[in-house]
């Protein structure tokens, strides 16, 4: 068996793989084992990247999306009633847009393909250009650095508002009800006596008079 | 390329069975420590000095009638300890040992392989060792594994932050990724220039693989033990096991990343030979790992455990500040000393 054949053969496990994940995800019932498929499309994904010698692009995919994103989903869904999400109807009203826009994205994935296939159409980034940087993470380094060093900045100076803005809105407000703890006793009892509308003349006058 | 393909399956067959065949003395080792520094005997009935102790517990284990809780989600129960047994195994494809070994005409590297994003490799598999926790606990069907692996997973995604904060210092002087190319950068130990990232690391080590004083799924009285309250039998060995394989790797890491490997072994070249010179960097590599090991066991036995709020201010009020003044000073170094 040539190289050629054994990658072919990676290839088409890992492309397999992760169709079949991506139909579980929609499929399953459960959703916290929806989120586990969901993991095995990432890590197939991964792979496939790996193939194509975009080691860091693999890494970072693994480490973004397997170890934060899909982690937090479970965080939420691990608190949920599982039980009464299971009994949901799976296919709803969504179903016909959800159709409209995979429709869409198929065709610009065929248009984008074709383009590749028949005309030979290419980026500037090409294979002997990345391997003429030293590898692919000085080739993305270079280009995320240099080339597109502004819109990398802006993006994120995005981030780090939405990481403020989330703090903000999860922030307590700092006026709360205070709890009975906090106050004082004779307070304590001035508002007992105020809620069983207790008229002043027959109220103790101070905590001591109250004996204790 | 039969050549090639058997060097793979022979490293790769060491880097499995070295964490498999350490662990079991690395236990008992443990376990005799800390009855020395805590003023008792240890393990000391089964065979010389209580050595086979460890292979008696793991028959006991093996023994244990095996048992899933009732209503537990049985496919996802019996998958977690597999979940964070096989990351922290995966791990041990790129820890390198040493550099390379030329013998007999050929190179060898003294690693599984040689992987370009090497760092981002092990940053990538400590994040997914997580869905192992988080899946423990929520398939047992119980709410103290269920909070406990809350616990646990919050504790390991913050940690990894810093542990990866920490190493971004070090991947900034050294210039790749690649872990043997990190050793080799290594004129002078990253330890010294980064001493604060090497401190950050530690700590995040610590936290990430569960040890002392961040051991809180192991606070039976007060937490009611954590994700893996409801395993026993060789399941919950597998918990033990891959904990103390992190540990090792932990070990290795901080050894190749900060201590130089086998530095200064290098520097003994023209007056020793090359052979002489591999085998000492191995054993000094070697050497610095057990002095590591040999640390954390030290601060199991002596520092009492974090209380849950205190873990959490200190990983993102102490530790953070500190991992992206350690990126200053790495980035200050790289334009001034190291350019």
């Amino acid at each position: 068996m040539t190289s050629e054949t054994l990658l072919t053969l990676i290839f088409a496990y890992f492309a397999l793989a992760s169709v079949v994940f991506a139909v579980l995800v929609i499929m399953l019932r459960n959703p916290v084992q929806c989120a586990l498929s969901l993991v095995g499309v990432v890590f197939h994904l991964a792979g496939i990247f790996i193939l194509l010698r975009a080691e860091f692009l693999a890494a970072a995919h693994i480490i973004i999306y397997a170890g934060a994103i899909i982690v937090l989903f479970l965080f939420t869904m691990m608190l949920l009633n599982i039980g009464a999400v299971e009994r949901v109807r799976q296919f709803h009203v969504q179903a016909p847009l959800a159709i409209v826009i995979g429709a869409i994205l198929f065709l610009e994935f065929i248009v984008l393909t074709g383009a590749t296939i028949t005309i030979g159409a290419q980026g500037p980034h090409s294979p002997a250009w990345v391997a003429g940087q030293g590898g692919n993470v000085q080739a993305l380094g270079q280009v995320l650095f240099r080339d597109y060093l502004l819109p990398f900045e802006v993006a994120s100076v995005l981030l780090t508002a939405a990481v403020v803005g989330a703090i903000v809105l999860a922030r307590q407000r700092p006026r709360r009800p205070r709890s009975s703890s906090e106050m004082g006793v004779s307070e304590w009892m001035a508002e007992r006596y105020e809620k069983a509308n207790v008229r002043s003349s027959n109220r103790p006058n101070s905590a001591e008079e109250i004996g204790d | 390329m039969t050549e090639l393909v058997i060097a793979v399956i022979f490293k790769s067959i060491i880097a499995f069975a070295v964490p498999l065949l350490v662990v079991p003395p690395l236990i008992w080792g443990e376990r005799r420590l800390l009855g020395r520094i805590q003023s008792r005997l240890g393990p000391n009935r089964v065979g010389p000095f209580g050595a086979f102790q460890t292979l008696a517990d793991a028959v006991k284990l093996l023994g244990k009638e095996d048992m899933i809780p009732a209503g537990a989600d049985r496919a996802l129960f019996i998958l977690a300890p597999f979940l964070l047994l096989v990351p922290s195994f995966m791990a041990w494809s790129v820890v390198p040992v040493g550099t390379e070994l030329h013998i007999f005409g050929r190179v060898i590297g003294l690693y599984a392989t040689d992987l370009n994003v090497g760092v981002l490799y092990i940053v990538a598999l400590t994040s997914v060792a997580v869905y192992g926790i988080v899946m423990a606990g929520w398939a047992s069907n119980s709410k103290y594994a269920l909070l406990g692996s809350l616990r646990s997973s919050a504790q390991m995604i913050s940690y990894e932050i810093m542990l990866g904060i920490a190493l971004v210092g070090v991947v900034v002087l050294a210039g790749s990724l690649s872990l043997p190319e990190i050793v080799r950068q290594q004129q002078v130990p990253f330890a010294i220039p980064l001493i604060i990232g090497a401190f950050v690391f530690v700590c995040a080590a610590l936290a990430e693989t569960n040890r002392a004083p961040f051991d809180l799924p192991e606070a039976e009285t007060e937490l009611v033990s954590g994700y893996h309250v409801e395993y026993s039998g060789w399941r919950f060995s597998f918990f033990f096991l891959s904990e103390y394989a992190n540990m090792l790797l932990a070990s290795f890491l901080v050894s190749a990343v900060f201590l130089g490997g086998g530095w200064p072994a290098q520097f003994l070249e023209p007056y020793i030979g090359h052979l002489f010179t591999t085998l000492l960097a191995v054993g000094i590599m070697m050497s610095k790992v057990f002095l590591f090991l040999f640390i954390y066991f030290w601060i199991r036995a002596t520092l009492p455990r974090f209380r849950y709020d205190q873990m959490m201010n200190f990983c993102w009020k102490v530790l953070l500040p500190l991992g992206l003044l350690n990126l200053a000073v790495a980035t200050v170094l790289k334009l001034t000393i190291y350019a």
